[in-house]
């Protein structure tokens, strides 16, 4: 072993990886090794397959039935009037094809941990020096990538079973906006899994955020059906803005430069807003469970 | 030139734990001192044993020179890095391995655990699975490379788990109980290979088996309480009690020990008790006279009969009841 002194007196030096080691703010390699990962697990269970494919159907086709045997099939004139748009079945798709990346984004990182928690390999983890962040981002994209499958699984099954047809016309901005609504969804992550790292058991705190941001997101119904002050709590939640933007390139077709600009402004300061606040608390609950030494416990 | 690759000074880790009503309203604190003043400086290429029972110190030792657990105060430094200034510096310096086969993804292979593992500590796909190969070699676990993780015995797990602390050839090792639960034909091989393979590394050693210590350290620290009770070479800690004798008893029933720790010449003396058996250990300056005395004991106590009786040399064990009245394997 080759032993070197440098400026600072007290560092030793050796050869290989310590030697030529440097931290880095953010390693890409690092996140895609780690998303990487996550899939080949996932895809070894396989009754994810029944999660990517059938759940989602499943889930939205109560909704469907309901409102058919409420307004009959197709529409409503209250409905039309309020949303301005004719048909709730196509309406309703686009919610909850977004709402896949809401409940999936929201808890992918925290319960992505809480499983590496459980399965002991969360501390062999943080003993790399890998940035913390390359990891939390990591975890989340495997988990777009998940969501992504039985997102566009419940579209195609949509459009086959509700015989409902949207305009392919605006792809690029739709794909931009849900990729804008995803980002800044793992900032709010972020924080979550900081909660999650602190309080371990997430089942009350998912309970109340995944109802929060069900309630607020505009999934089965138009924004406008809100009262105006639950309104203005619905536009933090990013989705809601996607849904919006999404339903309106999706359905009518018509492409409008500013209100897209507007769209993309909007979700770029939530994006701001979510990440500086969730990785400030991923960092604060990281350092807690340092004193604390729970890092690894269940 | 720096001369120690490990330093730890006065190092101290109190834990407080919290009990709240209502969920947040906190209404009695608990304070537990997992590390009281701890001062250790490792040399490079030596190995050292941190001994002790459990809760004595041990693993909280290692987490907070692995990063993973923060120091109430004191320092710690590793190749000149200080735990908390520089933890990236650290956690590059250093390899882990906990004894927990469950650190290790059961769902993937052992070759794609450790090129997993190999990639983030930035190996291109190749280098990973040449190092990973390698260090299976090494491991005899070729042959099951290729196997899922949960399909393995618990000691090709920990085996993998033990390589993964090696992967990036680290300067030195943090090794937490790493034959904990093993067979001991496993639990042989990863000692010699620690001895023989890993003779250029800095290596702390956790461990509650004597001979293990006695076997691989250079030098052995004595923890209990969170304190380093004696420190020394193996044969300098038995100096402590060269001139005593371990009486161990294996009798039914369990005998009054308090009385027996009373008894003249007895230095100090612990009792295991299991299944209606107990075992006892006595220190002595006499020990045969003491066995003699203690059987005549134990022959007149009703309910107590004596299965086997022997006078033995001093071990680590016995250093360590002679210096905390405890035995390690408490």
């Amino acid at each position: 072993m080759e032993v070197t002194e440098t400026k600072d007196e007290h560092i030793i030096k050796t050869s290989g990886y310590a030697e030529v080691f440097r931290p880095r703010m953010m390693d890409w390699n690092a996140t895609k090794i780690f998303a990487s990962k996550n899939l080949r697990i996932a895809i070894r269970y396989p009754t994810n397959w029944i999660i990517w494919g059938f759940l989602p159907i499943l889930w939205f086709a109560p909704y469907v039935l309901m409102m058919t045997a409420i307004a009959g099939p197709g529409t409503s004139e209250h409905f039309a009037e309020l949303s301005g748009f004719n048909d709730f079945i196509t309406f309703s798709v686009i919610g909850w094809f977004c709402y896949q990346f809401v409940d999936k984004s929201v808890w992918s990182i925290g319960n992505n941990f809480r499983w590496e928690q459980f399965s002991g390999t969360l501390e062999p983890l943080f003993v790399i020096p890998v940035p913390r962040i390359s990891i939390l981002v990591g975890a989340a994209v495997s988990d777009t990538v998940q969501c992504t499958l039985s997102a566009v699984v419940l579209l195609f099954a949509s459009c086959f079973v509700f015989s409902v047809t949207y305009a392919v016309t605006a792809i690029a901005p739709i794909i931009l906006i849900l990729t804008l609504m995803v980002i800044a969804l793992y900032g709010f992550s972020f924080m979550l899994a900081g909660l999650i790292l602190v309080f371990k058991d997430p089942s009350v705190l998912t309970e109340l955020v995944s109802n929060l941001t069900y309630v607020l997101s505009p999934v089965t119904y138009p924004i406008q059906a809100l009262p105006a002050s639950a309104r203005i709590a619905a536009y933090i939640v990013p989705s809601t803005i996607a849904m919006v933007t999404v339903r309106e390139l999706a359905i009518t077709g018509v492409f409008e430069p500013l209100a897209l600009l507007q769209a993309v402004g909007a979700l770029g300061l939530i994006i701001l807003g979510f990440w500086s606040l969730g990785i400030l608390a991923f960092r604060y609950a990281e350092k807690w469970t340092k004193i604390t030494g729970s890092l690894g416990e269940f | 030139m720096n001369e120690f690759t490990v330093e730890i000074t006065n190092l101290s880790k109190t834990f407080t734990s919290t009990r709240r009503k209502a969920i947040v309203v906190p209404v009695e604190k608990t304070h537990v001192q997992a590390l009281k003043d701890v001062t250790l400086n490792v040399p490079r290429s030596r190995v050292y044993g941190i001994l002790g029972p459990n809760g004595a110190g041990k693993t909280t030792l290692i987490k907070v020179l692995a990063t993973l657990v923060l120091p109430t105060s004191g320092t710690a430094r590793v190749m000149g890095y200080d735990v908390l200034k520089d933890s990236s510096y650290v956690r590059a310096s250093i390899g882990v391995c906990q004894g927990n086969e469950r650190s290790i993804y059961w769902k993937l292979s052992g070759r794609e655990n450790l090129i997993f593992f190999g990639k983030l500590y930035r190996m291109t796909n190749s280098e990973a699975k040449a190092r990973a190969d390698e260090l299976l070699g090494q491991m005899e676990l070729l042959e099951k490379a290729d196997e899922k993780a949960e399909d393995l015995s618990h000691g090709m797990r920990m085996k993998i788990v033990f390589a993964r602390a090696l992967l990036h050839d680290p300067p030195v090792l943090l090794l937490d109980e790493p034959t904990q639960g093993l067979d001991p034909t496993f639990a042989t091989d990863l000692r010699r290979y620690i001895r023989d393979e890993l003779s250029d590394k800095t290596i702390l050693l956790t461990t509650h088996y004597m001979y293990e210590a006695d076997m691989l350290c250079d030098k052995i620290a004595l923890l209990n309480e969170g304190a380093v009770k004696s420190f020394g070479t193996p044969q300098e800690l038995k100096e402590h009690v060269r001139d005593y004798d371990s009486v161990h008893i294996r009798v039914v029933g369990t005998p009054d020990i308090e009385a027996i720790k009373k008894m003249e010449l007895v230095l100090s003396a612990s009792i295991k008790t299991r299944d209606g058996h107990s075992e006892l250990i006595v220190t002595s300056h006499e020990g045969y006279e003491l066995a003699h005395r203690l059987l005549n004991l134990m022959h007149e106590t009703p309910g107590i009969q004596v299965e086997h009786f022997e006078v033995k040399e001093p071990t680590l064990d016995d250093v360590f009841l002679q210096l905390t009245g405890r035995r390690i394997e408490d």
